[in-house]
């Protein structure tokens, strides 16, 4: 599981199973890991996301990103673009609008979930996905 | 946002969550059933009983009959194995990572111990007890084949567990052995190679010692 949300954030496999070790090595040792499913994924896709855009901010050069994630899951080939974009744009944006931005386009979560996960408000959320999305079009014209 | 639940929503339902709208979804979705089974946690809700007869009984007991997607846990301790292979490869040098641990980008084995309901990964040194069941992972690097022997104390001589391909990053083989009461630490010998292995002969072996508790006294 963690390794397949690491691989729709990351297209580098080597720095997706870093952010996915790193994930799994917080969970060892946070005590959250006998939690119900619910709580747990919400831990689990709030730090990998957090990891992984740190990730993706640090790096100096995009990724090429050539093949649909491992596992094809449904939309795969959507995935691909978004996170193409995303790696274009990462170290330009935000850190909060890139997670909120991950966890909608590449988790599918709506609005009120991607809140849950990052412990704010759904017009928070809606308000850094505007705004990721206004950047998005700014990149692509 | 999609017409499909979220994948933290699929994964809920992996680890044993009930969302009849999620599974209602999965069951005429061809895609997020695909998702759905390629997560072990599901698939491990139908594991051989503990108490299932072994098939062979060496100084482990070899649990052959069950798809190894069927041999890990329930829940989140599965969650845990899933990574722990390469967890053991980013331990920080002040934990004292097992002796058998290998450097990174060399084959390396990772050793996960079942006890009653609880997975964890065997750090290499704490004592075993009976009933133990254990599992291997393996990292071949370049080795393609892989073979798994106990060494048989009544015949001196090492008794194969497993033989086979091990192509891929990491590899979970496909078997776990439980520990019997038998005193006195278990042999686990673990051999790599470019093609079938001969134990002998092998460029990559390692043997691993698996200690045993003292058996209780009344």
């Amino acid at each position: 599981m963690i390794r397949a949300k690491c691989s729709r954030m990351l297209a580098d496999r080597d720095e997706a199973q870093d952010v996915a070790q790193e994930t799994f090595l917080r969970l060892w040792r946070s005590g959250v890991a006998d939690l119900e499913p619910a709580v747990l994924t919400a831990w689990i896709y709030r730090t990998s996301t957090r990891l992984a855009v740190d990730r993706l901010r640090q790096r100096r050069f995009s990724v090429n990103v050539a093949e649909p994630p491992e596992g094809s899951t449904p939309g795969a080939a959507a995935l691909v673009e978004a996170r193409r974009e995303l790696e274009r744009i990462a170290r330009s944006v935000p850190a909060a609008e890139l997670r909120a931005a991950i966890l909608h386009r590449f988790d599918r979560m709506g609005q009120q979930e991607v809140a849950e996960i990052l412990g704010s408000s759904e017009r928070t959320v809606r308000r850094l996905l505007e705004r990721f999305d206004r950047r998005m079009e700014e990149v692509r014209e | 946002m999609s017409a499909h639940p979220s994948f933290r929503d699929l994964d809920r339902v992996s680890l044993g969550e009930e969302l009849p709208a999620v599974r209602d979804h999965a069951a005429g979705c061809d895609a997020c059933a695909a998702y759905l089974a390629e997560l072990p946690g599901e698939a491990w809700s139908g594991l051989p009983a503990i108490t299932e007869p072994p098939r062979r009984r060496l100084r482990l007991f070899a649990w052959d009959g069950a798809r190894p997607s069927r041999l890990a846990l329930v829940g989140v301790p599965a969650l845990a194995t899933a990574v722990a292979a390469v967890w053991l490869a980013a331990l920080p040098r002040d934990e004292a990572p097992p002796p058998w641990l290998a450097a990174k980008g060399a084959p390396s084995i990772a050793i996960f111990v079942k006890r009653d309901a609880s997975l964890s990964l065997w750090d290499g040194a704490a004592p075993f007890l009976p009933g133990d069941r254990i599992r291997l992972r393996i990292a071949p690097q370049e080795y393609t084949h892989a073979a798994v022997a106990v060494f048989d104390r009544s015949t001196l001589g090492w008794s194969v567990l497993f033989e086979g391909e091990v192509r891929g990053s990491e590899v979970l083989l496909p078997g776990s052995w439980e520990l019997d009461a038998a005193p006195g630490a278990e042999r686990l010998l673990v051999a790599m190679d470019a093609g079938p292995v001969r134990l002998e002969r092998a460029p990559w072996r390692r043997e691993i010692l698996l200690p045993k508790a003292a058996p209780l006294t009344p």
